[in-house]
């Protein structure tokens, strides 16, 4: 039923968009003089009487009802604040009145008959009771004077709520209201200052003379400053400022990004975002190249180190994977990403969030008339870098005589006794097999809406053509003996993408919002081999039988010549939809339900056609034999959220004091299902007996569900609107976590904006210093196959007689905790030097206990042979992160705007506890050494002793032992950027980023340069003997990142289309890398995806250095 | 559509009580999901009396599969077989686990080396162990006497896994457990001694059970009797073994038109190992042929004399071979020539000889009778005492050779010879010419084998073999 609803999430989509354009058509109808009036009336601050307001009557009938009550039901029915103190107000006041069709005028005058008090009309809407006649007479002989004013925002003229007011000689602070208005009475009078703070803003202070006993009103106007602190994030609280949260959170805004960076998918707005901490690791250049993100690094061995990722309040797959599902999202249709690092995530992510979440919103529409947003971008990319020499050494075992690629561990090993050494260079244009990649990238944004209901729909289609083509050898080879050429043949890896991203808000009653976000997307991916020959003919998987004809380079260049070409084609169908509901009510004021509801389910289909072609002399290529393989996953993830907050009312105290409590519960569950199924083909006439069948082979599936659920609690409490206190706790249970250790997650965090205390003397060197520090619990859970054993059902004879038999194949462990990460930071936002620099410095530490580690098990336990593995809860790891970004305005006026960026990662991490030296397949974990530490034997010297010009293995000692080298992450990262604005018209920007010195292993090991090489120096012929499996180059890496310019057609020009808005762009990404590198990017490479290692397999193209043009209009 | 629908109602029912789960603090059931599915059975299958029928299955599975390979290995260690060169144009061979079966080599698994020879069939072996444990361990839940036989079997079982151990491994090999339902636990080094001590513990606990079945009573009373000789205990083990019947026997039954299971590796290889198919002469490049050669490395036994006149239990033929065109004359077993052919694990002979060899450690004459009778029983005329010990031991073992050719039982008997009766190693094992490839000219040093290298890298209490010597 459920997948019938999935599978009509287009229809459902279509409907959201019909009845969105259909809004937008009503939008468009309506007179524009009423949404000018609704307009005006929300700029309203003339503070006069409305005529709205006092033509309201209404009937009322009181009786014995309370003070409080009667004055609150008032309240609700003019919709107007009525303030009043209650030392004025006798605690036994009831209220008797019956009134009919009544102003309130009138009804609170009847009400306060016969009363010391009375009320006055400070704005439209507020009405303030005071002491009549003597208390008034009393305070005018104190000269009691009431200050009321507006603050606005210079930039919007919008109020702003919240501003904190502090009148010199006055004790305390007031804050402002929705409107930004505030109120305040002084006994003093004269000479003073007002000094208006909110976060975000430059602090603002007016003088002015207090009227004793009088009124003034005074308007002030507040400029932004550089700091980010004012934004609003998503916490278990609800929606708050930055300031509030103890730790830090960014926040990074698509279109932004897009305007000054060569953006398809959300991995490249992460890279170009240039976030501390947050590091994009790319699996290649192909279309559709799988990415990792990961955040503050890495702390788990076994498990997942993949940041938590949801959507508009749902939970989705972030796995890696061709393509990445996180790039199935479409960057046009989000508003802003939220990176949440650190204690907090857990308390509303739950388990699994130590890695980090990230928030995507999408964007919402505005209402108004109906916006279209269009964009096409035009891309021409081209990778660059040499690949080194291959030398490919060709001989026999020593003992068995057989024929084989002698690998150098082979010769070494004395495993093979090398014959013959060819030298490949896959530099050869002839060769070469990369083109020119080109790219297409549209989109089309509307919203509009009115105020009940918005809009907002984002369709995006990109079509990418890879920078992979067959080699000049290989076509030319093809082409004289006439073989068929598929269409795109010579082209083999192109990606095609549509999204289509809806979201709609009503706002059906005053309290009650719901905010619905579909969206689906379609990858479709082609991936041939194609032009991957020489990696299948270096790494070996060739035939014995061809192989001294495959390792002559003549052979390889002779267009004639015989070869056999491996390929296989690999289409790929990916498809994303999401579906979720978000709906906010406030049953009474300031209690906010949020539910979320939500289903995401991502199902690909991988099917893989291998075949072999055979091109002997001039006789026609033919297909010789094939196999197809076709894989289906299909995963589901279910949210469903619940929360109460309520910020309560402390009546006075909460001038000084507020308190936000909430409580929460949500459950996410999760439906995998992998089927994959093998077939074979055999054209007719084929060696086999099966000659052009389809033969179907085994079909194996695997099918699991897990869920977790969690309730918290949590409250933020501030206080003076300077100190913030964030705590809470939560308690999860998860289908992977038994009931006996149910885990509970503890976090506590305070911010201190220390530079609006009084002590603090306000200098331009500091202009804001705020002090945070947050510490918390989080986990990552064990999978629940790593819980339950595993038995498979075998055969056997027995007695004779074929059997059913059931065999152990895994343990599994149902002693088996989550990993449990505790985490503190501590860090500052500050705004120093006139407001011109933006400083946020954090330093987060994580001790991950309990960590799961993969453990082979000894034979003797009888689970037969291989290596059999197992998880236990054994290892620590800590990790120590030190994050720094920093912005400056250096020039800001009417005509430049200059900003600089600057960030700093440095992230360590130690491995503990899991004994003098663990190793988990190729890596080794060692106490006090990195999570990717690489190890190496040391050359201790070397001789030519025969005096040949090559370095044979007995002619270098090696050390017995391997040492530690390095870490395959590098230790520390920073980006520069630099961004130009003139005259508001034209936008220049170029960003760069540096990679300390990290290890790169080079996989394949033909890949290298120095062996059987005589020109080779000794020292290099050392150092790869040294390798004697895998060569490890520690790099460092400095990359121009992106450089773009911007045009804004002036309002001028846009008037002639009657555009909004208008742009064009030349941006450039991946301009130039400076490195000592041996290859080509060692930061691009698939094995970092299988791995927390890199290692450049050599024949993976890097990312290719592109070229954009892009064209924006809004109208 | 089923997963779906079904996840869809139990989400709606999850939903519609999460809030009041939100307040009781108890969430188990809300996050209850079904077995995963991986290609694996569900748990409960394996509780059921099926689930540990085929525990036992497997554990009698693996164990023939091991003896399949033990019988080649073992045959190939001592004098029994010698693999023969291909001649001057042999390439691309490549016997895996045979290659070497003499020499020691280093064996390395990341930072770990070891040296020695790895036993081919031990992950099996430890295998068939546990899951005749775990297989027990469901039949006894059952609480039904139909499966006592299948229990007494799985000790039996066990016994003999254990047995192998204690035969041919170097002492010190840890048995582990996996219970199954428990942790994993796992064993320290445990002697040679005390393997044949747990053995005869296995063999007793088999035997303590009433049932039906003569062959797994066999199993156990001759698995006893092997045990207690390889203790020393020759009086207890012809008490064990006594009144066994010539028909009462233990073997392993193929059945050759099953060919996707796992059966006989003797005759799913038929022309690799033991036999010569006259009708594929040349055979292919992987062709290996094994031989019978007299007194291979000196030690070794005089098999035959003329291959027209040979004994009954070492039947051998002589072949011509075609390699490359180039004729040769080689002697072969002809002990196993048919798939179907069953492969005796316990049988009357081996009582006989445990009965003489008590006999003997007696000083008792009737230990010659005892020889006798069974010779006789195949037809091979008597034979007569010698008269020094070293003589009479020289005829039993002897005896013994020809008895249990080609059954894995030779490096047992090596070992016993050294250790029991205090012959050196030189005088036991090949040590001579060696006349297989070119490069290897005598035999290599190695006494018995060792695990494999996993255990030395993933078991912390195992830190080696505790003693190397037979």
């Amino acid at each position: 039923m459920f997948r019938k609803t999935i599978r009509n999430l287009k229809i459902v989509l279509a409907v959201i968009a019909v009845i969105a354009w259909h809004g937008a058509e009503l939008s468009a109808q309506r007179p524009a003089s009423e949404v000018l009036i609704s307009e005006n009336h929300q700029r309203d601050e003339s503070g006069q009487k409305s005529k709205k307001e006092t033509a309201v009557k209404a009937s009322i009938r009181f009786q014995d009802t309370s003070f409080p009550d009667a004055i609150g039901k008032l309240s609700q029915l003019f919709k107007v604040d009525i303030r009043y103190s209650n030392s004025h107000i006798p605690s036994d006041f009831k209220v008797n009145i019956s009134a009919t069709d009544q102003t309130i005028s009138s009804i609170l005058d009847g009400i306060l008959r016969g009363t010391n008090l009375s009320y006055e009309r400070l704005t439209k809407d507020i009405l303030v009771i005071v002491l009549l006649d003597s208390a008034l007479k009393r305070a005018a002989d104190d000269k009691t004077a009431t200050i009321s004013g507006r603050v606005i925002d210079s930039a919007s003229k919008q109020g702003l709520k919240g501003v904190s007011i502090e009148v010199s000689g006055i004790p305390g602070v007031v804050l402002t209201d929705e409107a930004g208005k505030f109120l305040l009475s002084s006994r003093v009078s004269g000479n003073a200052k007002v000094t208006a703070r909110l976060v975000g803003y430059k602090a603002k202070t007016q003088s002015i003379i207090i009227p004793p006993g009088g009124k003034i009103d005074i308007n002030i106007s507040m400029s932004s400053s550089a700091t980010t602190l004012g934004e609003v994030v998503t916490t278990a609280s609800g929606q708050q400022r930055r300031v509030e949260v103890a730790n830090d959170i960014v926040k990074i805004i698509p279109d932004e990004i897009a305007a000054r960076s060569p953006v398809r998918t959300v991995a490249d707005i992460l890279e170009s975002a240039q976030v501390p901490g947050v590091q994009v690791q790319r699996g290649g250049g192909d279309p559709g190249a799988p990415t990792k993100i990961r955040i503050r690094g890495i702390s788990s061995i076994s498990q997942s180190n993949d940041p938590v990722v949801i959507l508009d309040g749902i939970w989705i797959d972030a796995s890696v994977g061709k393509p990445s599902k996180l790039d199935n999202i479409d960057p046009a249709s989000i508003a802003s990403i939220e990176i949440i690092r650190g204690p907090s995530a857990a308390t509303l992510y739950g388990q699994d969030a130590s890695n980090g979440v990230i928030v995507i919103t999408t964007k919402k529409g505005r209402p108004g008339v109906s916006r279209w947003d269009l964009s096409y971008k035009k891309d021409w990319g081209q990778t660059y870098g040499k690949l080194p020499l291959s030398y490919i050494g060709v001989g026999y075992h020593p003992t068995t005589l057989q024929r084989s690629r002698c690998k150098i561990e082979n010769v070494l090993k004395m495993e093979c006794i090398q014959e013959k050494v060819s030298v490949y260079d896959p530099n050869d244009p002839l060769l070469g097999n990369e083109g020119v990649q080109t790219n297409n990238y549209y989109t089309l944004g509307l919203d509009g809406g009115s105020n009940a209901i918005t809009y907002a729909i984002t369709v995006s289609r990109t079509n990418t053509i890879g920078v992979r083509r067959i080699s000049p050898a290989d076509l030319a080879r093809m082409r004289r003996v006439g073989y068929a050429q598929k269409e795109g043949f010579d082209r083999p890896s192109n990606l095609n993408r549509d999204n289509i991203t809806s979201k709609l808000d009503l706002l059906p009653r005053k309290n009650l919002t719901i905010a619905i976000t579909g969206t689906n997307t379609q990858t479709n991916i082609r991936d041939n081999s194609y032009s991957r020959r020489d990696w299948g003919m270096l790494n070996g998987n060739i035939p014995a039988t061809t192989l001294v004809e495959l390792y002559n380079p003549d052979t390889l260049l002779d267009p004639n010549g015989t070869h056999i070409i491996e390929s296989s084609e690999k289409p790929l169908r990916s498809s994303n939809s999401t579906i979720g509901a978000v709906i906010k009510y406030e049953p009474y004021k300031s209690v906010v339900v949020n539910s979320t509801f939500g289903a995401e389910r991502s199902a690909d289909e991988v099917s893989e056609y291998y075949y072999e072609t055979k091109c002997i002399k001039q006789a026609a290529c033919i297909d010789t034999f094939g196999r197809r393989t076709e894989k289906n996953n299909l995963k589901e993830i279910f949210t469903v959220r619940t929360s109460i907050s309520t910020p309560l009312n402390l009546g006075k105290i909460g001038r000084f004091l507020s308190i936000s409590p909430a409580i929460g519960g949500d459950l996410r569950q999760t439906n995998s299902r992998v089927v994959s199924v093998g077939k074979s083909k055999v054209p007719a006439g084929d060696r086999t007996i099966n000659n052009g069948e389809l033969i179907l082979g085994s079909t194996h599936y695997t099918n699991f569900e897990n869920a977790t659920a969690g309730w918290y609690v949590n409250s933020t409490i501030g206080i003076l609107n300077r100190i913030y206190f964030d705590m809470g706790v939560r308690q999860d249970i998860g289908s992977a976590i038994t009931s006996s250790s149910n885990a509970q997650y503890p976090k506590i965090g305070g911010s201190w904006l220390i530079s609006d205390e009084s002590f603090w003397k306000e200098n331009n060197l500091i202009n804001l210093l705020r002090l945070r520090s947050a510490f918390g619990h989080s986990a990552v859970q064990p999978d629940l196959t790593d819980i339950y054993g595993k038995y498979v059902i075998g055969r056997a004879v027995v007695d004779g007689v074929l059997v059913r038999t059931v065999e152990m194949m895994n343990p599994g462990n149902n002693m088996l905790r989550s990993e449990r990460a505790v985490e503190m930071e501590l860090g500052f936002d500050a705004d120093v030097l006139y407001d011109r620099l933006n400083l946020v410095a954090t330093y987060a530490k994580s001790m991950n206990k309990n960590a799961l580690v993969s453990t082979t098990l000894p034979q003797s336990v009888g689970l037969g042979s291989g290596n059999i593995s197992r998880k236990e809860n054994i290892a620590k790891v800590t990790n120590r992160n030190v994050e720094v970004s920093a912005t400056s305005r250096i020039i800001e006026n009417a005509n430049a705007f200059v900003v600089l960026n600057y960030s700093l990662t440095l992230s360590e991490n130690r491995v503990l506890s899991v004994g003098d030296r663990f190793t988990g397949g190729d890596v080794i974990y060692k106490d006090g050494y990195p999570l990717t530490s690489v190890w190496s034997k040391m050359v201790l010297g070397y001789r030519d002793n025969n005096g040949d010009g090559l370095l044979h293995r007995n002619e270098v000692i090696l050390s017995d032992e391997a040492v530690y080298i390095g870490t395959s992450q590098p230790r520390y990262s920073s980006t520069y950027g630099v961004s130009v604005t003139l005259f508001n018209t034209i936008t220049l920007d170029s960003r760069f980023s540096y990679q300390s010195q990290y290890i790169q292993s080079l996989s394949n090991n033909n890949f290298r340069y120095g062996s059987e090489d005589v020109n080779a120096p000794l020292d290099a012929q050392a150092a790869e003997i040294l390798s004697l499996t895998t060569p490890q180059k520690p790099v460092s890496d400095l990359r121009w990142g992106s450089a773009s310019i911007q045009y804004h057609i002036p309002k001028s020009l846009l008037g002639v289309i009657r555009g909004r808005s208008a742009s064009v762009s030349l941006q450039g990404s991946n301009l130039m890398l400076w490195t000592h590198y041996v290859g080509r990017d060692p930061a691009v490479n698939s094995a970092i995806l299988s791995s927390e290692g890199r290692a450049d397999t050599g024949f993976t193209p890097p990312t290719p250095r592109t070229f954009v043009l892009d064209f924006k209009i809004g109208l | 559509m089923n997963m779906n629908t079904r996840t869809i109602a139990k989400l709606a029912i999850k939903t519609a009580i999460l809030p009041a789960f939100l307040f009781a603090c108890s969430l188990s059931d809300i996050v209850e999901v079904g077995d995963p599915e991986t290609g694996a059975l569900d748990r409960d299958f394996v509780k059921s009396s099926q689930g540990a029928i085929g525990l036992f299955h497997a554990s009698v599975g693996l164990l023939q599969a091991v003896t399949n390979s033990r019988n080649l290995e073992i045959g190939l260690f001592t004098d029994e077989l010698t693999l023969r060169p291909y001649g001057t144009s042999e390439h691309n061979t490549s016997v895996g686990a045979f290659a070497d079966p003499r020499f020691p080599t280093t064996h390395t698994s990341g930072e770990h080396s070891v040296e020695g020879i790895q036993y081919p069939s031990y992950a099996s072996l430890q295998k068939a162990r546990i899951n005749a444990m775990q297989s027990r361990y469901f039949l006894k839940n059952m609480h039904n006497t139909s499966y006592d036989a299948l229990i007494a079997g799985s000790y039996a079982i066990e016994g003999y896994t254990i047995l192998i151990i204690a035969e041919d491994l170097c002492s010190g090999i840890p048995l582990s457990n996996v219970p199954a339902e428990g942790e994993v636990i796992y064993s320290g080094p445990v002697s040679t001694q005390d393997l044949f001590r747990t053995a005869v513990a296995k063999f007793d606990s088999s035997l303590q059970i009433n049932h039906d079945s003569t062959k797994y009573l066999t199993l156990a009373r001759i698995g006893k009797g092997r045990a207690l000789m390889g203790m020393g205990e020759y009086g207890k083990a012809a008490e064990a073994v006594a009144d066994i019947q010539p028909t009462e026997k233990f073997e392993f039954k193929y059945n050759e038109t099953v060919i996707t299971s796992p059966v006989n590796g003797l005759t799913t290889q038929p022309y690799r190992y033991w036999t010569w198919t006259p009708a594929s002469p040349t055979g292919s490049s992987t062709t290996r042929s094994t031989e019978i050669i007299n007194k291979e490395g000196q030690n070794g036994m005089v098999w035959y004399v003329d291959p027209l006149n040979i004994d009954p239990r070492v039947p051998v033929s002589t072949e011509l071979v075609n390699e490359e065109l180039k004729f040769t004359s080689i002697v072969r077993q002809r002990k196993y020539v048919g798939a179907t052919l069953s492969f005796p694990i316990a049988k009357w002979a081996e009582a006989k000889m445990i009965e003489a060899e008590s006999y003997l450690s007696d000083g008792d004459a009737r230990w010659i009778e005892v020889i006798n009778e069974a010779r006789r029983s195949v037809g091979l005329p008597d034979t007569s005492s010698p008269s020094s010990i070293d003589e009479k031991v020289d005829l039993l073992f002897r005896e013994r050779a020809y008895w249990f050719y080609g059954e894995g039982v030779r490096l047992a008997d090596y070992r016993r010879l050294v250790r029991q009766y205090n012959r050196s190693p030189f005088s036991v094992y090949p040590t001579g010419g060696y006349a297989r490839l070119s490069n290897r000219t005598h035999y290599g040093t190695a006494f018995v084998y060792i695990p494999h290298i996993n255990e030395y890298v993933h078991n912390n209490k195992f830190k080696g073999c505790l003693n190397d010597n037979p």
